[in-house]
């Protein structure tokens, strides 16, 4: 049996067709980076992967540890162990990042059939996990992302991934937008939760990210499909030669 | 029975019920404020501060104002008691001793009964009762007047502190008959005083009934209230309320007032701004669903310069339920370096439910500061999915929102036992909705 299985899967938003046809085959522990120019259908997948309402997957389909993905509600798809850190994390005025997170922590360990935390284990896992993204304490205790600068925001996705403990944690963008420092925090923060049970995929733009976090296998995206499948050197033909080499303009597909 | 009919109604028993009422000093008074009431009848929705709140089926209601109700089982409503306060019970109209506890007395603190504090002759009661909020002009307020027979008393001397908070639970269980209820409260703080008071409103199904609540306080020179207001009332009552609030010189006032109860009602603070330097914060809000109807009606009246008031309202809507926040401001032309804002946003969960929200900014002064803004909408659906994608299920991430929503009216509150008050009354709505 596969990790996750990807077959064939279209996806429309609003009536448009993003997605035409996607294949991929994601196996335990491995890590998978999607490249591509915007507009390509990155952030589409990785929606439609966390079940965002307004993805209608109008073909294919997921299979993730056996279970029919498609079937199952957001909520439900991070119980199973699959995790989206956001290229634009949402700010939730009022609800303080602690709270959020003993509510989430507890959500997924009782879909899990874990024991919940309770207060004190709840703090101890958090600050140990903290620590490991330089996560200052004073972020814990204010609302979900409100009036954090970038970095932070991306911080809190990977610290967030750390305290969820999913088996399949998907990348989108986590490093647009970041500063050298904040994006060696944010890759060393994300080398720390590789580990044989966790696979991930790790969705860019620029190949930067991949100097940080080494991927297994790279796919270049274009116009909702797949145009190359490689290893970590295709990365570096992409830094080279741009996406042009695989016949993609990247203005007209910025566009599209 | 049409309106003018139950008008009369209400007349006739007045008279009588006139010689059982407490305080013999306060006859004339009754007799002015029956005649002011049976002059002007109820308020109607041609009045411009009425527009959005029909009375029409109150006012047409038969409510007894003088019922005396055998005491029913209190300790059932324990868990509206604040612990470690000073606490007033009134059951059914009348206080209950048995209930009521009020701690060691304290230099200069008088905490007691209405019922109990106007059987006495004391003239600097009769300069402040029914002095704070006039009857004039407010026909529901000469009713109370007319009626009143319990509530609570609170005075402090100058430079008292009052540590513990000041609880008022008003409880009504009255089985087949429908009463009217007048309470009041009267609070004076007097120069560099300090207190909290809380006004709890609650009330068994039964028959209906009608609260007709008034309150009065005046703070003084440099002087702290804390106000809160919890309505948890029947859902089948029928509720008026007034606060008129008067602020002296560099006097401070913050009030937090949070409806749940009631068929309808109508919650009104007036502030009234008398010396320069004073502050007032008035936040407040409605949780409600079915067909529930909650007015939230305010006027920061300044008439001095150097003032502040901040008004921050929030209603939450689900059902076919009905909020309404009239938000006033006036700043008269004496009134410079006045500086005001308000802010009122409704969340709506339903597409049945309504919400409207009118300011009423009246400035007559140049060089003042006055802002104000207001929203409706529903739940954010960028929210509700970041907080499902972590594991969180629909039902508890859209509690958590609410709960983010309402409790910008409790962010001030210091006082943990009686924020907890608060909290409780939205933690019990979210739970009756699963």
């Amino acid at each position: 049996m596969s990790f996750l299985s990807i077959k064939n899967l279209h996806a429309s938003v609003g009536g448009k067709e993003i997605l035409k046809g996607i294949d991929l085959e994601v196996g335990k522990g491995e890590i998978h980076a999607i490249m591509g120019p915007n507009g390509s259908g990155k952030s589409t997948l990785s929606y439609v992967l966390s079940g965002r309402e307004g993805y209608d997957v109008t073909e294919g389909e997921i299979i993730f540890k056996g279970q029919n993905v498609l079937d199952m509600e957001p909520h439900e798809r991070a119980g199973a162990g699959i995790y989206l850190a956001f290229q634009y994390p949402v700010e939730i005025p009022g609800v303080s990042n602690l709270t959020f997170l003993k509510t989430a922590v507890n959500a997924v360990r009782k879909a899990r059939g874990q024991d919940e935390l309770d207060a004190i284990n709840f703090l101890k896992f958090a600050r140990e996990q903290g620590n490991i993204l330089e996560m200052k304490d004073e972020l814990l205790k204010r609302p979900v992302n409100v009036g954090f600068s970038g970095g932070e925001k991306k911080r809190n996705e990977i610290f967030q991934m750390a305290m969820l403990e999913p088996s399949l944690a998907i990348l989108d963008e986590t490093d647009s937008g970041l500063d050298i420092d904040a994006l060696r925090i944010v890759s060393e923060g994300v080398n720390k939760l590789r580990s044989p049970e966790r696979s991930m995929i790790v969705i860019t733009h620029y190949q930067r990210l991949l100097d940080h976090i080494v991927p297994d296998f790279i796919h270049v995206l274009a116009g909702g499909k797949f145009v190359a499948s490689g290893g970590k050197e295709l990365a570096l033909e992409l830094e080279k030669e741009g996406y042009a080499k695989f016949g993609i303009d990247e203005d007209a597909s910025a566009a599209a | 029975m049409t309106t003018n009919e139950n008008t009369a109604r209400i007349v006739e028993s007045f008279e009588q019920a006139k010689n059982g009422l407490p305080g013999t000093w306060l006859a004339n008074a009754r007799e002015g404020a029956i005649h002011s009431f049976a002059t002007a009848g109820f308020p109607t929705q041609r009045l411009e501060s009425w527009k959005y709140t029909n009375l029409n089926r109150l006012a047409r209601g038969a409510f007894d104002p003088l019922a005396e109700i055998a005491t029913p089982d209190v300790d059932a409503w324990s868990g509206l008691f604040i612990d470690g306060c000073d606490r007033i019970v009134i059951v059914n109209g009348r206080v209950d001793p048995v209930h009521s506890s009020i701690g060691a007395p304290s230099d200069g603190v008088t905490v007691s009964a209405l019922s109990e504090a106007i059987d006495e002759t004391d003239p600097e009661l009769e300069k402040q009762l029914a002095q704070i909020a006039p009857d004039e002009g407010a026909p529901l307020v000469a009713l109370n007047t007319a009626f009143m027979r319990d509530g609570l008393v609170l005075r402090l001397a100058a430079g008292t502190v009052l540590e513990r908070p000041v609880q008022v639970v008003h409880i009504v269980d009255s089985g087949d008959t429908a009463l009217a209820l007048h309470p009041r409260t009267l609070v004076v703080a007097g120069d560099n005083s300090e207190a909290t008071v809380v006004e709890t409103f609650a009330g068994a199904a039964g028959a209906g009934y009608w609260t007709n609540a008034v309150t009065e306080i005046r703070v003084g020179r440099n002087a702290s209230i804390r106000h809160l207001k919890r309505q948890s009332e029947s859902v089948g009552a029928y509720h008026t309320a007034l606060t008129q609030v008067r602020l002296d010189r560099d006097a401070r006032f913050s009030s937090v007032a949070l409806t749940v109860g009631g068929m309808l009602s109508r919650n009104e603070m007036k502030v009234a701004f008398e010396g320069e330097g004073a502050e007032c914060v008035l936040a407040g809000g409605s949780l409600l669903r079915g067909r529930q109807h909650a007015d939230s009606t305010t006027e920061a009246d300044h008439s001095v310069p150097h003032t502040r008031s901040d008004q921050v309202f929030r209603n939450v809507l689900d059902g076919n339920a009905h909020s309404v926040f009239q938000g006033g401001v006036i700043v008269r032309k004496e009134a410079q370096k006045t500086d005001s804002s308000q802010s009122n946003r409704n969340l709506l969960l339903s597409s049945g439910a309504q919400a409207d929200t009118k300011p009423e900014l009246r400035i007559f002064a140049d060089d003042v500061k006055c802002a104000h803004g207001a929203t409706v909408g529903d739940l954010d659906k960028a929210s509700m999915f970041y907080l499902e994608s972590r594991g969180i299920p629909p039902e508890q991430a859209k509690a958590l929102l609410i709960q983010a929503f309402v409790g910008e009216i409790l962010e001030d509150i210091a006082d943990g036992v009686v924020r907890d008050h608060i909290e409780t009354a939205i933690t019990d709505w979210m739970a009756e909705a699963q």
